[in-house]
Order: structure tokens, then C-alpha cells, then sequence
């Protein structure tokens, strides 16, 4: 019988998870998630050290479109060790899907935006919860700032999503660990509560 | 009548209408004329012998009714034209010949109904190649196509040196179409790859728009189902982005099977579109991985490093670029993972990977199992597994 060669260190799965270790710490806490609940944590973990990237070379990355931006999101997400795709199809059209690298069937939704009020944002969301199944738990909606004063933007948008309670939002909105962030709860059609985490990301220089 | 009665009956008929100035714009042609006559006879046996004889004894100076009569014996004694042809190409009758009777010569022969052999397609070629303009350019590649069903390619080659002569404002543009019209966008594609570096911007301009139009339109870029018309858009018009979509119809193109004979096409094309400079590296790093997928089959990531320092991108890079190829709307690869742990290498799915990983309590003995995994990307298993 013809012996398979060694495998290469090159090629080997150590290789590629030492490299993916070397840019998320947490990743075999992510490779080794057994709940969807700490898949997600890992994910909006994820999507604040991207935040973080982003923000740090906002010169870099403020005259990229929504479509540019997206792309970025989900190459940082990648690296961190997700399958993140830009741009797929899923039950219409949707800017990002994160999903477990190791065939766990989970998936985080997300969608980008350029932030330009109340009213576009709320747009974004209504598009982004119109494309769930309703068997997602979250999903989120990453507004990328070219003006100031993004916190104050944030807080006002909370506000009014508080007050008008759009998209069939059912509660007051709660505090996420990401600086500036919040989650609102919408009653999908079919009936079941997703999460809407909306989450701030300046690239205004 | 006899033959010698038609002989000199032709001979006259065809001399008065040349001595009348205005004869092309109020009569048919002299062929034509001659070919009526022929299917209003009822017994034609000689009026054929006499239109043979007419035309080998035809008075030199008047070459071009000559050709008017050697257009009619092509039309009606296809094989007593070759064999004319060749008798005359052969006493070098054809050598000194005014440049508009080379132009009918080769225009009878590339409508002619006989296979061109040796004896006269190589003096007719080097008749053409010296001349410089379109029109000769057009019925050459007639005649080199009708020698060669797939010799468009060669043709092109044979007229680059003539197009480069030409004085012709639209001498490229008239022999691309042509081509384009025998043979669709493959050989322009095939010459165009080959050719780009000796075309000047103007005639690249002019390749641009003929190679705009010629595409066969559909909805989508995908719906027009030319692998060809897909790669030279790409190479035509690179973009300055490349998109999934974009790798999609790559694929697209790679796989179908009018291309699988034209890898060095390919490679070609793509790595043309890197060196073109307008592509931003990373862009550029994926399109290599892709061209290396299309011939390797598969990759690994040893592929992906090696093809990310060429262009000077990190490591980091080069698994982002080939993790890019595997999305159902990009090249469509899957990431594979092999584990050659035991004797034969098994294919095990990303769970199964999850769950040994999760298995595998100690730090040591994960290091030790995933240094015996390979990961390679790949479009199907077998591809995978073959090294």
C-alpha cells in the first residue's frame, strides 16, 4: 500500500489555528463553544476588537462604502477565526453572516450601515429582522460614524427607539458591554423575540 | 455549340462588358452572367470546356475580367479551378500580378468549394502577407480557416504583421470582426493574450470596442454563458476591485468545458490582470490562489503563503485570501480537513474536527493531532484527498 507523505507543517491545521490564535486569544474557547449563547458572546467579542482595529485606522478605512466597510468587518471577523461572508443571500440579502468555524450550524446576522439618522438606521433594522427566520436569538446592525459625536448619536438613537418602539419592539432597550451599545427586543412575525444589538463605530477623522 | 464556339463567344461577351465603364453599376457582374447562361442550357458540357479554355487563353493585360471568368469556373468546375490554380501558382503566372487581381484570387479561393492544399494556400498566404491591408486581411483568414477549422488563432498571428503595417484607420477593427464572425471571441482572446504587449493604445482601444459589441449580451454577466467573453471582459476592462461575484464567474469560466483545454489561457489571462497593476494586492493575491486552484485543483495553505510573499502580503493575508475562494458566491471551495493520523488519510468534517478538538483534554496531545491534520481547499473531495 502506497504510504500518504507526513504532513507539511505548513499545511497542517496547528499551523493555521497557532496563526488565527496569534489575532483572537479566545479562539479555542470559540473552537470548543457548545452553546449558541457562547458562540455569540465570542462573535460581538469579536466585532468589538474589530470595532477597535477600525476605529484606530479610521483614516484608512472613512472613504470606504457600506459594501468596502462590510467586507472589512468580515475579514477581520475571518481572521479571528469565523466564517464571515459579505453580501450572501439569505432569505433575500444580507450584509454579513458570521458563522462557527467548525460546523457548528449557528449564525449571527449583521448588517452595516452608514449612520445618517433615525430614520436610515431604522431601515436597516426593519430590512435586517425582515431577512431572519426567526430561529436567530440576535442579530445586529453596526453603524459606521463619519461625523462627531458618536456616543451623543447613540444615545439619541436609543432614545427614539425607546420612545416610538419601531419594528414591533416590545421593550425597553438594555445596556450591551460594548461602549455605547444597546440592545432593543423585537416580536418577529413568526411570532418569536430577537435581539437587536445596535453597536457604534466612528471612522470620522 | 462546340467548346471552342463558347471558347470565343466568352472570350468577346466578357471583353465588351469590361470595354463598357459603367458596367458594374447597370449589369450583374460578368461571373454572374456567365452563370446564368449555364443553368438556362440544356446541354452544358461545353459551354463548361469552352469557359475553361477561355480563361487559359486569356490576353495577360486584361487580369481583371481574367478573374471574373476564374470566379465562374470556381462557382460551376469547382475542381477544374484548383486544378487552374494550382497549374498557374506552379508557372509562377500569379507572381507579378497588379495588386487588385490578388485581391480577387484571393477572394475566389476563400469562397471556393475544394480543400486548399500546400500548392496554393502557402503562395496565396505570402501573396497576402505582403500587402498590407484589411480586405486581403479578411480573405486570409477565410482561407486559413477553411484549411483549419480552429486555425483563427493562426490566422491572427499571420495578420499582425500585416494590421501593424496597415495605414488603414480601421484595418484591426475590420479584421477582428471578421474573425469574430468566423469564429466567436475565442481566438480573439487566444491572440489578444498573446498580442497585447505589441498592440499600441490606439489599437487596444479599438480591440476594447469590437470585443464590447461582439459579447453576447444577457442579463448578468453570468447569464451569458461565455467563458470567453467572461475572461476577456476581465481582462479588457480589469476592474479596480474584485468582488465574490467576480471569482464566481471565474469559476464559471473555468469550468466550463469549452475551456479545459485552454489552462495556459487562463493562466495567462490572470496573470496578465496581477502584473496589470491596476488590481490592489490583495486583489491580486486571491486571483493568483484562484489561477493555482484551476490547474492544482487544489490548495493548501503552503500555496497561499508562497503566492502572499510574491506580493509581498503576510501570512494573515494569505489565509484571508484563500478563505475568500470558499463562499458559495465566490469560487466555491470548501475547506477541507484530513487527518493522516492513521495509515489512511480519512476526510473529517469541521464538527468532527470541533469535537476531537474538544476531546483532546491536554494542550499536548491537541498539538500532536492537529500536526497531523492537513487542511487543503478544494471544489470536491476527491480533489481534496488527491496530493
Amino acid at each position: 500500500m502506497k504510504t500518504r507523505a507526513p504532513v507539511r507543517p505548513e499545511n497542517s491545521l496547528a499551523r493555521i489555528v497557532h496563526l488565527l490564535e496569534s489575532q483572537n486569544p479566545e479562539l479555542f474557547a470559540l473552537l470548543t463553544a457548545r452553546t449558541e449563547r457562547a458562540f455569540m458572546d465570542a462573535v460581538e467579542a469579536a466585532i468589538e476588537r474589530s470595532i477597535r482595529i477600525i476605529e484606530g485606522s479610521a483614516k484608512r478605512y472613512s472613504s470606504l462604502d457600506e459594501r468596502g466597510l462590510s467586507a472589512t468587518l468580515t475579514g477581520l471577523l475571518n481572521a479571528f477565526g469565523f466564517r464571515a461572508t459579505a453580501e450572501q443571500d439569505h432569505n433575500g440579502h444580507v450584509d454579513i453572516i458570521v458563522e462557527h468555524s467548525f460546523g457548528r450550524r449557528w449564525k449571527y446576522l449583521g448588517e452595516c450601515k452608514i449612520y445618517d439618522g433615525y430614520k436610515y438606521h431604522l431601515a436597516g433594522c426593519i430590512q435586517l429582522l425582515g431577512y431572519c427566520s426567526g430561529r436567530e436569538s440576535r442579530v445586529f446592525v453596526l453603524s459606521f460614524f463619519k461625523s462627531p459625536a458618536m456616543y451623543e448619536k447613540l444615545l439619541v438613537l436609543r432614545k427614539d427607539f425607546d420612545q416610538q418602539k419601531p419594528a414591533s419592539q416590545d421593550e425597553t432597550s438594555f445596556d450591551h458591554t460594548i461602549v455605547g451599545a444597546f440592545v432593543t427586543t423585537h416580536v418577529h412575525q413568526t411570532g418569536r423575540r430577537i435581539e437587536l444589538l445596535h453597536v457604534g463605530c466612528s471612522v470620522f477623522c | 455549340m462546340s467548346s471552342e464556339m463558347w471558347c470565343k463567344w466568352i472570350t468577346n461577351l466578357v471583353l465588351d462588358l469590361g470595354n463598357e465603364p459603367e458596367w458594374a453599376s447597370v449589369r450583374e457582374p460578368p461571373d454572374l452572367i456567365l452563370i446564368h447562361i449555364f443553368e438556362n442550357l440544356q446541354r452544358p458540357a461545353a459551354f463548361l470546356q469552352g469557359l475553361s479554355m477561355a480563361y487559359e487563353t486569356w490576353p495577360t493585360k486584361r487580369h481583371r475580367e481574367g478573374c471574373f471568368l476564374l470566379s465562374a469556373i470556381s462557382n460551376l468546375r469547382p475542381v477544374e479551378c484548383k486544378r487552374l490554380l494550382q497549374r498557374n501558382i506552379l508557372s509562377g503566372a500569379y507572381k507579378n500580378l497588379p495588386s487588385e487581381i490578388d485581391i480577387e484570387l484571393l477572394a475566389i479561393v476563400a469562397r471556393c468549394q475544394y480543400d486548399i492544399d500546400d500548392e496554393i494556400y502557402y503562395p496565396l498566404i505570402n501573396l497576402a502577407r505582403e500587402s498590407t491591408d484589411a480586405k486581403r486581411a479578411i480573405f486570409l483568414i477565410q482561407i486559413i480557416s477553411k484549411r483549419d477549422p480552429h486555425g483563427a488563432f493562426l490566422a491572427l498571428n499571420e495578420l499582425l504583421s500585416i494590421i501593424s503595417n496597415s495605414r488603414e484607420e480601421k484595418a484591426l477593427e475590420r479584421v477582428l470582426r471578421a474573425v469574430a464572425m468566423v469564429h466567436g471571441t475565442k481566438p480573439l482572446l487566444s491572440w489578444f493574450t498573446k498580442n497585447v504587449n505589441q498592440l499600441d493604445a490606439s489599437s487596444l482601444h479599438r480591440f476594447k470596442s469590437v470585443v464590447q459589441e461582439i459579447l453576447p449580451r444577457g442579463k448578468s454577466p453570468i447569464d451569458r454563458k461565455d467563458p470567453f467573453g467572461i475572461l476577456l471582459s476581465l481582462a479588457v476592462n480589469p476592474p479596480s476591485q474584485l468582488e465574490l461575484e467576480d471569482f464566481a464567474l471565474l469559476k464559471a469560466a473555468v469550468d466550463s468545458p469549452l475551456l479545459r483545454v485552454e489552462q495556459g489561457i487562463v493562466s495567462w489571462v490572470l496573470y496578465g490582470l496581477c502584473d496589470s497593476g491596476k488590481l490592489r494586492p490583495f486583489d491580486a493575491l486571491s486571483l493568483l490562489l484562484f489561477e493555482k486552484v484551476s490547474r492544482k485543483k487544489r490548495l493548501t495553505f503552503d500555496d497561499a503563503l508562497s503566492s502572499a510573499e510574491q506580493i509581498g502580503l503576510s501570512e494573515l493575508d494569505a489565509l484571508m485570501a484563500v478563505e475568500r475562494l470558499s463562499r458559495e458566491n465566490s469560487a466555491n471551495l470548501h475547506r477541507y480537513y484530513i487527518d493522516c493520523s492513521s495509515g489512511e488519510p480519512i476526510l473529517l468534517t469541521p464538527l468532527e474536527v470541533g469535537e476531537k478538538l474538544v476531546s483532546l483534554g491536554e494542550e499536548s496531545e491537541r498539538e500532536e493531532w492537529m500536526s497531523r491534520v492537513e487542511v487543503a481547499w478544494a471544489d470536491s473531495r476527491k480533489k481534496a484527498l488527491a496530493r
